[in-house]
C-alpha cells in the first residue's frame, strides 16, 4: 500500500513537472519571439 | 497569363508542363507564388481540418509506381512535399499511400507557397484543382520462411539453454 | 605494465552482456506483437530471427556466471562500449530483410543512429515502410535513450559524464540507490508518455484531421524521438509533415524535457524549484540557448529568408530547439536547411555542438562541461589579472555547493576537446571525398553530437568510409569517449598484457 502511495506521489509531482515543462517552453517561446521581432523590425 | 522568368534548363510553370517535385524541394523560392502541376502518389494521411482544408504529402519519386514490396528499385529517400486542398477535392480519395499500398497517382495544380508568411513560415503547394491519373492499389508481402525458419530454431535451442542454465549455471 | 584482463574479467563482461541481450530480447517482443496485430508477416520473420539471436546470444552469456558478480567501473564501462556496437548490429537484422536499406552497413547504420539517439538515416522509401519497422527503429530511440541515461547515473559518476568522476564522489546519486534512481528515470519516461502521447494524440485527430488509430501511431512516434532527443520521424518530410504550429510546440516541450538532466527533473518534481536557476548547469544552458538563437535568428533575417515575425519565430525557434537538445527534427527539407549560411550556420553548428544537458539523452559536449570549463579559463584569468596572492573562489552550484578543482577542470576541458577532435575528423573525411566546407562540418557535427539533422551529406550514395565515419562518430560521441576508451583499453590490455 506505502508503494502504491509513493508511486501515486511520484506520478503528481511529475505531472505537475511536466506543467512547469510547459511553462518553461513558453517562455523560451516569448525570448524567440522578442529576438524575431527585433530582427524583423531592424531589417 | 501570369508574367515569367525563363531561365535555362527550368521547367516552364504553366497549364500542361509538370514541375518535378524535387525541383520545389531544390528550388522552392523559384516557385513561390507561381501556379504550377507535380505529378505523384499520396502518401501518409489525409487531414481534414476544420478550416474546410485536408493536408497530405505528396511524392515525387520512383516509388510512386515501382514500389519496393514489388521488387522495384532503391532510388534514394522519398521525394516529398506537403499539399492542401479544399476539402471537396480531397473526399472520396483512394486509400492513401503506405505499407503495402499504393496510394493515387495524381496531378496537382496549385500556387506553391514558399515559406508563406500567412501560415508562420510554412511551405506547401496551395491545391486549386486535382486529377487523379491512377488509382492506386493494394500490394502483398509474404513472410520470408528461411528467415522464419532460422529465427525459430534459434529460439528453441536458446529455451534448451535456458533450461540448462537454471538447472545448472555451468562453470567454465 | 600492462595486466592483462583474465577470466574472470571476461565472465563478468560476457555474464553482463548476457543478461542486456535478454532484456533487449524481451523488448523487442513489442514490435513482433505489433507485427502480428498488423498482420505484418514478412517483417514478423524479421523480428523472430532477431529474437532469436539475442536471447541465444543472452543464454550464452548468462552461462558464464562469474565467481563474484563485482561489476566494477571498467567492466561497466566495456560493457556498455560493447552494448552499443552489438545491439544496432543485431537490431539492425529486420532493418536489412525490410528491402529498405542499399545494405547491412545502411542498416547498421540506422540501426546505430536510433540506438544512439542521433537521427540521421539511410532508409529508403521511409513512406510505405511496415509500421512495425517504423516503431523498432523509434524504439531503439527509447532503449537507447532511457539505457544510456541509466548507464551514465551509475556508471558516469551520478550525472555530471566523466567531469565529477575524478575526485568527487563517485557514488553520488539522486537518489540513495541505483535501483530506485533507475525507477525515477522510468516514472519520469512514463509520466511523460503518457501526458506526451495523449496530448499529440489529440492535436493529430482534433487539429490535423487523422483517423484515431493513425493520430496515435504518429503520437507514440512523435513522442520517442522527441523525448529521446532521437529524431526519427515516421514520415519522410520529418516534422514539416504536419503543418502545425502547437504540434510543433509540444513536440517541443518534450524535446526540451528530453534534454533536460534527470536532476533536474528530480528538482522540478520534489523542489525546491528556485535551485534550478542557480545551477551551473542551467544557467550556462539558457545563456547558450539564447546566444545560438540570436545568432541564428539574425543570420536568417539577414538572409532574408523568413520575412515574418511568426514564420521567423516559429520556424527560427523550433529548428534552434531540435539543434541544441539534439533531437534533430526538421520542419525544413535538407536541401533548404543547406541554404541557412552565415550566422544562422553559425548559431545551429555551435547549438548542435555544445548540446543538452549531462545526465539526459541529449548529445554533444553538453551544458556543464561548457559551464565548468568557461568558469575554469575566467578563474585562470582572473588569477592571471589579480595581484599575486589573491584567492579566487572556485565554489559554484550544481545540486548543492561545489568546488572546481583543478582535475574536475581538466577533465571537462578534455572531453570538450575530444568532442571538437571528433567533429573535425568527420569533417576531415567529408572534405576529402569533395564536399562543401559548411556541409562536411555541420553534418559532422550532427553525428558527434548525436543530433541528427542534415544537410544532404548523409544518404544513402554517401561513401562507404564516410558511412563508417558516422557511424563512430555516433558510436563515440554517445559513449562520450570514456566508455570507447575503456573498451579499446581492454582489448589492448587482453592483446598486449602479460
Amino acid at each position: 500500500m506505502h508503494r502504491l502511495q509513493v508511486w501515486l506521489g511520484d506520478v503528481t509531482g511529475a505531472t505537475l513537472a511536466f506543467l512547469f515543462e510547459i511553462v518553461i517552453v513558453t517562455g523560451l517561446a516569448m525570448v524567440a519571439l522578442v529576438i524575431a521581432a527585433v530582427v524583423t523590425a531592424v531589417n | 497569363m501570369a508574367l515569367m522568368l525563363l531561365l535555362p534548363g527550368t521547367a516552364l510553370a504553366q497549364d500542361g508542363e509538370l514541375v518535378p517535385a524535387s525541383d520545389l524541394l531544390e528550388e522552392g523560392a523559384l516557385f513561390d507564388n507561381v501556379e504550377i502541376t507535380v505529378e505523384g502518389e499520396l502518401v501518409g494521411d489525409y487531414g481534414f481540418r476544420g478550416d474546410g482544408f485536408m493536408w497530405t504529402q505528396l511524392n515525387g519519386d520512383s516509388y510512386a509506381r515501382n514500389a519496393l514490396v514489388d521488387g522495384g528499385p532503391r532510388t534514394g529517400a522519398n521525394v516529398g512535399i506537403g499539399v492542401r486542398m479544399p476539402s471537396i477535392l480531397g473526399e472520396g480519395l483512394p486509400p492513401v499511400g503506405g505499407y503495402r499500398l499504393e496510394g493515387p497517382l495524381v496531378q496537382l495544380t496549385g500556387v506553391w507557397r514558399y515559406h508563406d508568411p500567412d501560415r508562420g513560415g510554412e511551405t506547401y503547394l496551395d491545391v486549386s484543382e486535382l486529377f487523379i491519373v491512377d488509382e492506386g492499389r493494394r500490394l502483398e508481402e509474404g513472410p520470408d520462411w528461411g528467415v522464419l525458419a532460422l529465427g525459430v530454431l534459434l529460439l528453441v535451442t536458446s529455451l534448451v539453454m535456458w533450461g540448462r542454465n537454471r538447472r545448472s549455471p555451468a562453470a567454465e | 605494465m600492462l595486466i592483462r584482463p583474465d577470466r574472470e574479467d571476461l565472465r563478468i563482461v560476457a555474464f553482463a552482456l548476457g543478461r542486456i541481450f535478454t532484456i533487449v530480447a524481451a523488448a523487442s517482443l513489442l514490435p513482433l506483437a505489433w507485427a502480428v496485430l498488423g498482420r505484418e508477416w514478412h517483417p514478423f520473420a524479421s523480428f523472430l530471427l532477431m529474437i532469436g539471436v539475442f536471447a541465444f546470444l543472452g543464454q550464452l552469456g548468462l552461462r558464464y556466471r562469474p565467481s563474484k558478480e563485482r561489476l566494477d567501473w571498467s567492466h561497466g564501462m566495456v560493457v556498455v562500449a560493447l552494448t552499443w556496437l552489438a545491439v544496432p548490429a543485431i537490431g539492425s537484422i529486420p532493418l536489412i530483410f525490410s528491402g529498405h536499406y542499399g545494405g547491412p552497413v545502411d542498416a547498421m547504420f540506422d540501426a546505430m543512429s536510433g540506438l544512439t539517439t542521433t537521427g540521421l538515416a539511410l532508409v529508403q522509401d521511409l513512406d510505405h515502410i511496415a509500421p512495425s519497422l517504423n516503431f523498432w527503429r523509434h524504439l531503439l530511440h527509447f532503449l537507447g535513450g532511457q539505457g544510456i541515461v541509466i548507464a551514465a547515473l551509475v556508471l558516469f559518476a551520478g550525472g555530471g559524464g566523466l567531469t565529477l568522476y575524478y575526485g568527487e564522489a563517485r557514488d553520488e546519486r539522486i537518489l540513495p540507490s541505483v535501483r530506485s534512481t533507475a525507477r525515477f528515470i522510468w516514472t519520469v519516461a512514463f509520466v511523460h508518455l503518457v501526458a506526451g502521447v495523449a496530448v499529440l494524440g489529440v492535436i493529430a485527430h482534433q487539429v490535423l484531421g487523422f483517423e484515431w488509430k493513425r493520430s496515435f501511431f504518429h503520437a507514440l512516434m512523435i513522442f520517442f524521438a522527441a523525448f529521446d532527443t532521437g529524431g526519427f520521424a515516421p514520415q519522410s518530410t520529418s516534422l514539416g509533415y504536419y503543418h502545425s504550429g502547437i504540434f510543433e510546440f509540444t513536440t517541443t516541450v518534450l524535446m526540451v524535457a528530453g534534454a533536460m538532466s534527470f536532476g533536474l527533473h528530480y528538482a522540478l518534481w520534489r523542489g525546491p524549484r528556485r535551485v534550478l536557476f542557480k545551477n551551473l548547469e542551467t544557467r550556462t544552458i539558457l545563456a547558450t540557448v539564447t546566444f545560438t538563437m540570436v545568432l541564428t535568428m539574425v543570420g536568417l533575417g539577414v538572409a532574408g529568408i523568413y520575412t515574418s515575425v511568426q514564420g521567423l519565430t516559429r520556424q527560427g525557434f523550433f529548428q534552434i530547439i531540435s539543434a541544441h537538445s539534439g533531437t534533430g527534427f526538421s520542419t525544413l527539407p535538407a536541401s533548404e536547411l543547406a541554404m541557412w549560411g552565415g550566422l544562422a550556420f553559425g548559431g545551429m553548428t555551435i547549438a548542435m555542438a555544445l548540446g543538452g544537458m549531462a545526465s539526459s539523452t541529449a548529445g554533444g559536449i553538453k551544458a556543464l562541461r561548457i559551464g565548468l570549463t568557461v568558469k575554469a579559463i575566467t578563474n585562470q584569468t582572473k588569477q592571471l589579472l589579480l595581484p599575486e596572492g589573491a584567492i579566487v573562489s572556485t565554489r559554484y552550484v550544481q545540486s548543492g555547493r561545489k568546488r572546481l578543482t583543478p582535475q574536475l577542470a581538466q577533465s571537462a576541458m578534455t572531453v570538450a576537446l575530444l568532442y571538437v577532435a571528433l567533429y573535425l575528423l568527420g569533417a576531415g573525411v567529408a572534405l576529402g571525398y569533395g564536399y562543401g566546407f559548411q556541409e562536411a562540418l555541420f553534418e559532422s557535427v550532427s553525428a558527434g553530437a548525436n543530433v541528427g539533422l542534415s544537410v544532404g551529406v548523409a544518404g544513402p550514395s554517401m561513401p562507404m568510409l564516410l558511412k563508417l565515419t558516422y557511424m563512430l562518430q555516433m558510436w563515440a560521441g554517445r559513449l562520450e569517449f570514456v566508455a570507447a576508451f575503456a573498451l579499446l583499453g581492454f582489448v589492448y590490455a587482453w592483446v598486449k598484457g602479460k
